[in-house]
């Protein structure tokens, strides 16, 4: 029993470092990859803890290797737009300017029941009241309500720039020219979009960006998208 | 980035380690089984009593030295009930030398041959193993 009792001590100090290395995120908020490692390594912690017979290094091999490949996914995901959708998926609207999406909902496995069942979860019990809802990668949904916005054109802002890197199917859909952004950026000392950290685009033509160095602004260009989503 | 420049860090000196280990687990369960089939050669000329002859005393005294050697270390990374399993049949061969019991030494050079056989194709990285 001793040996089980420092195994657990070992086993709580390694699963400690590598949850702390994996990042603080709750869950919730977990992509459903990261929650799926979360699971094995908790799975695979308790095998070598309990059982005398196999060795602690067992253990500790798929743990570092499972941590390894998590953080380097994560780490890539910050550099590749493309790895970043292959690996969390993308936002998915299911309700938008034209009503329900019955494709997106058909992608999502979700039958309309299930979508009006999330919406009365989410307080909302008229399908009317709302103009738009997303469900995000971590499987969250977003409910956006008509009266939030009274007297104001609801807009739905969609990412034209992500860690300096354009996102080309958004700006396609938004109708966005790439030479207007830059001449905003230019205007403002900015000397390429690689310095952008963020950038997202209204269907009024309002375009928001976060800057590395420096203070976030927003500015209106002519956009000729506005009514693609 | 520092995350990941860590935990890289960390998985080098992990594969180190398992490298090691499928190089020494290897080299040892190969020395093990040349040592068994040395001795079931040993034993099938022998005519007259085993524990007289000196050369069998000497490969089966080599081959528990070696084990008795590696045994510690192999529980770091090998399942304890397959490095028990090793021992009792090394400490049972020797007892069957100097008990001069000849067929039960075959036998037992037999299956430590085969086991030690089978724990080096464990340890390396074959498909058989993987999947």
């Amino acid at each position: 029993m001793l040996v089980v009792f420092i195994k657990s001590v070992i086993t709580f100090f390694l699963v400690f470092v590598i949850v702390r290395l994996m990042g603080k995120r709750e869950i919730g908020e977990m992509q459903p990859f990261e929650l799926v490692i979360t699971l094995i390594i908790a799975e695979v912690a308790c095998i070598p803890m309990n059982d005398p017979y196999i060795p602690f290094y067992a253990g500790v091999v798929p743990i570092v290797t499972l941590a390894f490949l998590q953080i380097g996914a994560s780490f890539i995901s910050q550099k590749s737009l493309f790895f970043r959708r292959k690996i969390s998926g993308a936002s998915v609207l299911l309700i938008d300017k034209n009503g329900i999406n019955y494709d997106n909902l058909t992608k999502l496995n979700m039958n309309v029941s299930d979508l009006i069942e999330s919406l009365r979860s989410n307080g909302t019990a008229d399908v009317m009241d709302v103009v738009y809802v997303i469900i995000e990668p971590n499987g969250k949904m977003c409910v956006i309500k008509k009266e939030q916005e009274k007297g104001k054109r609801i807009t739905l802002p969609i990412s034209i720039i992500v860690n300096g890197r354009w996102c080309e199917e958004n700006i396609k859909t938004s109708g966005v020219e790439k030479v207007n952004i830059l001449n905003v950026l230019k205007g403002k000392g900015i000397k390429s979009e690689k310095d952008v950290i963020y950038s997202d685009v209204r269907q009024n033509g309002t375009v928001y960006f976060s800057v590395g160095k420096g203070k976030d602004f927003s500015t209106d260009i002519e956009i000729s998208g506005g009514d693609n989503w | 980035m520092k995350k990941f420049i860590v935990i890289t860090l960390i998985l080098a000196v992990t594969l180190f380690a398992a490298v090691w280990e499928t190089v020494t687990l290897n080299a040892t369960y190969s020395y093990i089984e040349s040592r068994a089939r040395t001795v079931m050669t040993l034993l099938e000329k022998e005519n007259g009593s085993i524990s007289q002859n000196e050369e069998l005393a000497e490969q089966i005294g080599n081959l528990e030295k070696r084990w008795t050697d590696f045994s510690c270390a192999a529980n770091y990374y090998c399942n304890h009930a397959v490095v028990k399993s090793v021992t009792e049949k090394v400490v049972m061969l020797s007892a069957y030398l100097k008990t001069d019991s000849k067929t039960d030494a075959y036998a037992t050079a037999c299956a430590i041959q085969a086991l030690s056989k089978e724990m080096k194709n464990e340890s390396l990285p074959l498909i058989g193993n993987l999947l």
